[in-house]
């Protein structure tokens, strides 16, 4: 019995340090995890945003949710990184600022979101996957507010998930996901984000357009046209980031999307090109 | 609670560590501690069913003492019958009352009466199937003397309710189960290393080979116009399928033997690679033993010798009712008996292609029989598996139909067979990942067809064995479907 306890002991110890090793290596290596075939949600978004640290070869970068996704693919081009609204206006100022510390030579940053992407509160069940355990690690700890790394151990488990093994664990999924309805306005973290986005933008001299992307028709009824999240970011002062954001706003019929915010392919190429249209016009000349 | 649960992981070192420790004074200590922590198991997926377990274990208890009381046989049977009212009262009511209250309503609307029989919202109550069939063979076994009935309910309550067995099987014979509960166990280092590979073997096939298989087999199943996607995609749907039902259930199996070991006690082996076999005769000697066995001493042979007399319909009949009920054993619906009522008869057609067979085989090379066997057990096996998955016989029919019609049906344009392709690739990039560990399980397996379960290492550097258990509890861990999705043979 003695020599079973032993040896079951041993096991699990040296298992320990290897999936530790294993979680470490991942997290360096993205590409190796990628060659055997590894392929969980969250670490497909882990790839992705660990792509911002590398040299995207161009002088804007393209932010969003997965409906910027559809027509600014991160397969297609290295300056186009939309992933999707899960991982929340924290995940994006995260890639924002490794792409600004990686690439000097960058001017412009344009965010295309849907609205109630950019609402998005905390208190979901996609923040684990797409937030927490891609973005929370040692190296972007230093991006964590009080209030986020609040929202982020909220459950003792995941002071842990800073560590690339514990990502890899089954059953360390946790659920964040809250009673309260989908927010039409913004969410405490999606406002103190915004915030820091534009703070990092003008102290990098680097201009920053939020442009929306394409809106179910059915929300304008439904918000009176956006009226408390307009008056919402007058009052915080960020009229000025938000400038065009719901002028240019364009709305579909609810038949010409897939899935909630994402359009059929038929309306793309349209779509991408009034986007583009606007950012010139949005864009100040330098 | 299920064994790849969260719970379970908790549940097991502690019961392990208490067994061994705590509880290893003497035999009766053991015994209650191991009723206590199968009621436990199984409370805690439904507290309110362990009444039903009470109610067979305590009424087969005292039958086998009232059996084994009296040396009239008229009255040993009546208190048999008893008991086979008990279990199979329990079993028939849960199980399949409103199949036979829907079937008969349906038929009586056949026949022009005005039949409004109501149904019940009745719960199935995990592993009824089992544990009712479990402590059945116990009676029965006393009635036919190959048993001493016993005195110690403890133990006999705890064989009823073994936990690694309870839900799922193996379907343990009391004679062979039974007597291990009354000896004291004592720690065997060999066998509980055995146990530990079997489980971590176990969990690979469910975690990592039958929960992967599971999310392209209920995409492909659960889109019903099966005439809209190509033929080919539905065969690799029904061979998915195939390969998940077993990985699932005898995963399941190594899990509840090596969790047993674990406690002292050997249960008999459930799968003996049946997809090695040449015959769908040997895959059900292979398949499921502990059940099909059952059904072969408890039914089948009495049926032999009842129709003894009838010539060669004596050897047909019995066969195709065994497996009948064999096939409805598996659930109140039609597919289930259909499922086994096609089994019946094939078998009956190569017990009587005996000699025809022999002589062919005379003729052509050993290689190319028993690949021939081979294909045409598993083309057999296939299409009894979609059958057996589909929710009724008319899309069991439908799905197969959408086969054949449209099989060369390469065209990708089709909607439908478009996307499921693409979700096929897309979630394991997920598919070419799954090949090879399909692929891989299926090499250990033969390399280890020999043995009692397909993982036995034992190379002589100890450090091979380690670096074998890693990789498995690697490939568990990162490729591992952790959405716990239930046993397919918990529905039974």
């Amino acid at each position: 019995m003695k020599r079973f306890l032993v040896r079951i002991s041993i096991f699990f110890t040296v298992g320990f340090f290897l999936l530790y090793g294993i979680g470490e290596l991942f997290l360096r290596y993205p590409v190796f995890a990628e060659k055997i075939g590894y392929s969980e949600s969250w670490f497909r978004v882990y790839k992705i945003a660990s792509r911002s640290k590398e040299d995207i070869n161009s002088e804007i970068l393209y932010l969003g949710d997965s409906g910027a996704g559809q027509m600014f693919p991160y397969t297609e081009q290295k300056h186009y990184l939309p992933i999707n609204g899960a991982i929340l206006i924290p995940g994006q100022y995260i890639l924002a600022s490794n792409a600004i510390k990686s690439n000097p030579n960058l001017k412009s940053i344009v965010l295309i979101a849907n609205p109630l992407s950019i609402a998005a509160k905390f208190e979901d069940s996609f923040t684990c996957n797409n937030f927490v355990k891609p973005f929370y690690t040692k190296e972007n700890l230093p991006h964590f507010s009080d209030l986020l790394l609040k929202k982020v151990t909220i459950k003792p488990v995941t002071k842990f998930y800073k560590y690339g093994f514990v990502k890899l664990l089954p059953f360390s999924d946790i659920d964040y996901f809250n009673q309260q309805p989908e927010l039409t306005i913004l969410s405490d973290i999606s406002l103190e984000y915004t915030r820091k986005l534009v703070a990092l933008c003008k102290k990098n001299n680097i201009n920053l357009t939020i442009h929306s992307g394409a809106v179910d028709i059915k929300y304008k009824e439904k918000t009176n046209d956006w009226t408390e999240m307009k008056a919402q970011i007058k009052k915080e002062g960020l009229t000025e980031v938000f400038r065009g954001f719901f002028e240019n706003m364009k709305y579909y019929e609810s038949n010409q999307f897939i899935t909630g915010q994402h359009l059929r392919k038929e309306y793309l190429a349209d779509f991408k090109a009034y986007i583009l249209q606007n950012q010139k016009q949005l864009v100040p000349k330098n | 609670m299920l064994f790849n649960s969260l719970e379970f992981f908790l549940f097991l070192p502690i019961v392990f560590l208490l067994y061994w420790f705590i509880v290893n004074r003497n035999l009766k200590l053991q015994n209650t501690f191991v009723l206590a922590a199968s009621y436990f198991f199984y409370g805690w997926w439904d507290w309110r069913f362990l009444s039903l377990i009470f109610l067979s274990t305590i009424s087969d208890f005292i039958l086998g003492i009232l059996i084994g009381k009296t040396d009239d046989q008229k009255i040993q049977k009546r208190y048999l019958y008893l008991s086979f009212v008990v279990n199979l009262g329990i079993l028939i009511f849960f199980k399949y009352f409103n199949f036979f209250i829907e079937e008969f309503s349906r038929l009586s609307e056949a026949i022009g009466l005005n039949a409004n029989y109501s149904t019940l919202s009745i719960i199935l109550p995990i592993g009824i199937s089992f544990y009712t069939f479990q402590t059945l063979s116990y009676t029965i076994d006393v009635y036919k003397k190959q048993l001493a009935p016993t005195n110690d309910f403890i133990s006999f309550a705890a064989f009823v309710s073994f936990f690694p067995q309870l839900v799922a099987g193996p379907v343990e014979r009391a004679s062979t189960l039974l007597p291990q509960f009354l000896k004291k166990r004592q720690f065997d280092y060999t066998k509980s290393v055995e146990g530990c590979q079997q489980i971590l073997w176990g969990f690979f096939k469910k975690i990592v080979i039958a929960d992967n298989c599971a999310l392209f087999v209920n995409d492909i199943f659960g889109y019903y116009e099966y005439g809209e996607v190509s033929g080919l995609i539905l065969l690799i749907g029904a061979v998915l399928f195939v390969i998940q039902i077993y990985a699932d259930f005898s995963g399941y199996s190594d899990i509840a033997i090596g969790v047993a070991k674990l406690f002292g006690f050997q249960l008999m082996q459930n799968f003996n690679f049946p997809y090695h076999a040449t015959s769908t005769t040997e895959i059900w000697r292979k398949w499921h033993i502990s059940i099909s066995s059952w059904f072969r001493d408890y039914l089948n042979k009495p049926l032999f010798f009842y129709f003894r007399h009838w010539g060669n319909y004596g050897l047909i009949i019995p066969l195709i009712l065994t497996f009948t009920i064999i096939g409805f054993w598996h659930g109140a619906n039609w597919t289930f008996i259909v499922y086994g009522l096609i089994h019946g008869i094939v078998m009956s057609i190569e017990l009587f292609s005996k000699k025809t067979r022999k002589k062919i085989r005379k003729k052509i090379p050993k290689w190319l029989n028993s690949s021939m066997g081979w294909l045409i057990t598993m083309f057999i096996w296939v299409f009894t598996c979609i059958i057996f998955r589909a929710e009724n016989m008319t899309l069991a029919v439908n799905y197969i139909a959408a086969i054949f019609d449209n099989l060369f049906v390469l065209d990708m344009t089709q909607v439908t067979s478009r996307i499921i392709f693409q979700s096929l690739l897309i979630t394991l990039t997920k598919g070419k990942v799954l090949f090879l560990l399909i692929l891989f399980m299926f090499v250990i397996e033969w390399i280890y067809r020999k043995y009692t379960y397909g993982f036995k290492l034992n190379f002589k550097i100890p450090f091979l064995n380690w670096v074998f258990y890693y990789s498995i509890l690697l490939l568990i861990i990162l490729f591992g479907e952790f959405s716990q999705q239930e046993f397919i043979y918990f529905q039974f």
